[in-house]
């Protein structure tokens, strides 16, 4: 399966035809979190508690609007900041 | 996707008429290419199609891939579990959005440009939407098309590309009762295809395997390999000793009625060639669902073997579904059929359905031989016709006033035809 770097624990992989995202909880921090990695870009995402409480809790009109590629990773450049997610060559923070 | 100017319509109609008569029908209707291309507006874009089952797509976001004849279809499950058809074609530049057989995804992204889409087909977004004038200007982009008309019976989806016609319980009409009596065999009442699929492509016309799916005549020759090796008794309620019937069901669709010969041996499961001691678990758990005796009349009776037209075939315990390509090319889908809460009877039905129908399976090789050989001797110019007489002259009405005939009898391509004409000469109805 994938490597999945860090001291991640329970590394799994979602993915489908779409996307392929290496899913794992990291415990770097003074409390675990979840370690996203897109596995077809390398860019990473940690989610604290709270963001994952908030996300189980969001309309799912929330999520459909972030499935619009020009919301973030694929927007006008003159569009202002779009991706927060950490790049590969940056791992960790 | 019906609407064709009225000129150019009538001649065809008027030459179908003519290639199919009450017991024959002409050599070119297998053969010819602008028959077919008639054959998938007036046929297969319009009639209800069997597209697949919901078993297939059991939790909300699953997908699987499927067909109406040449048309790609997502058969789709929204969150709160609607069944949805939509055509697999980008609305931007026309690219395949779905290329996997199956899987979970609430949103379909076209590999091509990035346009996004929800499993129902609405343009969720497009990369970069400023070259469309920003989010407002997606509204003027198009959607997945969705197929118009969609209805489920027992779990089975069917598809109909025309936005008007008869419902899908007028279109099965009796069939309808079949498909119940399979999901009758389930303890829970419900079948399941989740067996996976094996797709077999042969070179013929895809109205060769209709027909042949409710030939009663064929077994004894065809298979008589494959009925030797098993020692299945199956071949011989093929026979005009039998009591078996073939029967019209209308609509052009028709079964082999074999349950008068499993009536006669009263066995519970020999319909399905397997033993009450082989599946303890099973027949215990369908004498408690039904009772004892109403049970043991569902295990006895057995499953159906139908044709319902133009694409769904079961037979007894093996699920085709008939896709046509090209007038020279098919290609049919196989299961093994399940039946939910039946464990030890699923086992037994995919090792059978391996050997029948898998990938080195004898009896779908056999008539998959069948089928290649009459695509090429129908290509020859004499005689021309090919002769469906036999049984017209003891045709007989049963009791519910379906026309019959013995086991061996050509009564079911000759309902076949009458309704295809109806379909693609419908001025004149049945000849
Ligand atoms: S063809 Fe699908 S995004 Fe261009
Ligand atoms: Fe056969």
């Amino acid at each position: 399966m994938f490597e999945v770097p860090g001291s991640g624990e329970s590394p799994g992989v979602v993915s489908s035809e779409f996307a392929a995202v290496s899913v794992s909880i990291d415990h770097d921090g003074n409390s675990a979190r979840l370690r996203l990695e897109d596995l077809r870009s390398g860019a990473v995402r940690f989610v604290d508690a709270l963001e994952l409480e908030s996300i189980v809790w969001a309309p799912e009109g929330w999520f459909r609007r972030l499935m619009d590629p020009s919301l973030h990773r694929w927007r006008d450049a003159d569009a202002g900041p779009g991706i927060e997610a950490v790049g590969p060559e940056r791992p960790g923070r | 996707m019906t609407a064709v100017g009225e000129a150019p319509e009538r001649a065809p109609g008027e030459r179908v008429r003519s290639l199919v008569r009450p017991d024959r029908v002409h050599g070119s209707l297998y053969t010819d290419p602008t028959i077919f291309a008639q054959e998938l507006e007036h046929i297969w874009y319009t009639t209800w199609v069997y597209v697949g089952h919901v078993s297939e797509i059991p939790q909300p976001k699953d997908y699987v891939r499927k067909s109406i004849g040449p048309q790609q279809v997502i058969m789709t499950r929204d969150r709160e579990g609607e069944v949805h058809l939509v055509l697999n074609r980008c609305a931007h530049r026309g690219n395949l959005v779905c290329e996997a057989p199956s899987g979970n995804s609430g949103s379909f992204r076209c590999p091509y440009h990035g346009w996004t889409f929800s499993n129902t087909g609405e343009l969720l977004g497009a990369p970069f939407n400023k070259g469309y004038g920003g989010k407002e200007g997606l509204k003027e982009l198009g959607n997945l098309a969705r197929v118009p008309r969609v209805a489920i019976h027992r779990g089975f989806v069917f598809g109909s590309l025309a936005e008007d016609g008869p419902s899908l319980a007028e279109h099965l009409g009796p069939a309808a009762d079949r498909l119940d009596q399979l999901a009758r065999l389930s303890p829970e009442g419900e079948v399941e295809l989740t067996a996976g699929f094996v797709q077999h492509e042969v070179n013929a016309n895809w109205k060769m395997l209709v027909e042949n799916e409710t030939d009663g005549y064929h077994p004894q020759f065809v298979h008589s390999s494959i009925f030797s090796i098993s020692g299945s008794s199956i071949g011989d309620l093929y026979s005009d000793k039998s009591t078996a019937v073939t029967r019209a069901l209308g609509g052009g669709h028709s079964e082999n009625d074999l349950s008068p010969e499993f009536r006669r041996l009263g066995v519970p499961m020999g319909w399905a060639g397997t033993l009450e001691s082989k599946i303890p678990d099973y027949v215990a758990s369908m004498r408690e669902t039904y009772g004892p005796q109403t049970g043991d009349e569902i295990m006895i009776n057995g499953s159906p073997h139908i044709m319902i037209f133009p694409n769904l075939f079961v037979a007894e315990i093996q699920l085709f579904q008939i896709q046509p390509l090209a007038v020279d090319r098919t290609i049919q889908h196989v299961t093994a059929i399940q039946f939910k809460g039946a464990p030890d009877l699923n086992r037994r039905l995919v090792t059978q359905c391996v050997g029948s129908v898998g990938p080195a399976g004898m009896l779908l090789a056999d008539d998959a031989e069948m089928y290649e050989r009459n695509q090429r001797g129908v290509a020859q110019l004499q005689p021309e016709w090919l002769d469906l007489r036999r049984g017209l002259h003891r045709e007989s009405t049963d009791d519910d006033g379906f026309t019959i005939g013995t086991a061996t009898d050509e009564i079911s391509m000759r309902s076949m035809w009458k309704h295809y004409l109806t379909l693609m000469a419908p001025q004149g109805g049945a000849a």
